[in-house]
């Protein structure tokens, strides 16, 4: 049952490319936004790179539900 | 000086305006300034490669002045806190609106020409060789005069010719602006998390003072 979870990941992943077509565009942008933000709260090499990848998860998440969101309306109306 | 939120390490920000002045001319640059060498070129390399990626995206289109009623380019409000990588549209545009009526450099970062918008006969030939849509007949050509008036409108050409690539390369170009503003407002104040921080120290001093003056009393 785990082994299922990357496969469906890569297909929900897939679906939704192909239903919000230039999805993939934003990707480069959340990471630079993660490092911007990350480097703009910290001073040390070690704390940026740490403060990143939680800046990366915030975002993908929020971003992610809004986007969730926008699709389940696009669905309904 | 600014402290570090991190190790709590003093932070020399040297001249905060000279540092806030470089970094808006160039991300980073005020980081690099102050010494601040990780950072000034993460933010080098990071926002340059987003603006530089959209610029390319949007056909090197996507980045022009114009304050004309009806025809404003409020993405320009953004994209001006790149700094010097976008000065050259302002230019362009005091150009092409000017007496001259022509943009230089085959019209890079030059605003789109309008309907009826009257340009220098060079220009307007410079056009037509950039844009294999356009010919001669889409120019209302002034009898004895150096200047012709275009009749179509070369922004919906722009958005005929790039489709979304116009809005991603916009998209980008913006936020490479808006990150830029964040970071220099860390070359001049220091990190953000250090202000919290210091906030957040001083409330507690202050609690744990007045906690102590509590039981002296």
């Amino acid at each position: 049952m785990a082994g299922l979870a990357p496969m469906i990941a890569v297909v929900l992943a897939a679906s939704l490319l192909d239903r919000v077509p230039g999805l993939a565009f934003g990707v480069p942008l959340l990471i630079a936004a993660s490092f911007v933000f990350a480097a703009t709260h910290h001073e040390d090499p070690e704390a940026i790179r740490g403060a990143m990848l939680q800046w990366l998860a915030w975002l993908g998440v929020i971003l992610g539900a809004v986007l969730a969101l926008v699709l389940l309306i696009g669905i309904w109306v | 000086m600014a402290v570090s939120p991190d190790d709590g390490a003093a932070i020399d920000l040297k001249q905060p305006m000279v540092a806030m002045l470089l970094a808006w001319l160039l991300p980073g640059a005020g980081h690099l300034y102050q010494g601040r060498r990780f950072k000034g070129v993460l933010f080098l390399v990071v926002i340059l490669s987003v603006y530089l990626t959209g610029f390319v995206l949007g056909g090197g289109r996507v980045v022009y002045w114009s304050w004309k009623p009806g025809e404003q380019r409020w993405a320009m409000a953004c994209q001006a806190g790149i700094g010097i990588a976008a000065l050259p549209a302002a230019a362009q545009s005091m150009l092409l609106n000017g007496s001259g009526k022509a943009a230089m450099a085959g019209g890079f970062m030059a605003p789109p020409v309008g309907l009826n918008q009257p340009v220098d006969e060079g220009y307007a030939r410079s056009m037509i060789a950039r844009m294999p849509s356009l010919s001669e007949d889409d120019f209302r050509q002034q009898p004895r005069m150096r200047v012709w008036e275009f009749l179509r409108d070369e922004l919906s050409i722009w958005h005929h010719d790039l489709g979304r690539w116009f809005e991603i390369g916009t998209l980008y170009t913006m936020i490479a602006g808006m990150l830029n503003m964040l970071v220099i407002y860390d070359a001049g104040f220091g990190p953000m998390g250090a202000a919290a921080s210091e906030r957040r120290g001083e409330a507690e001093g202050k609690g744990s003072s007045s906690g102590s003056e509590d039981a002296a009393d």
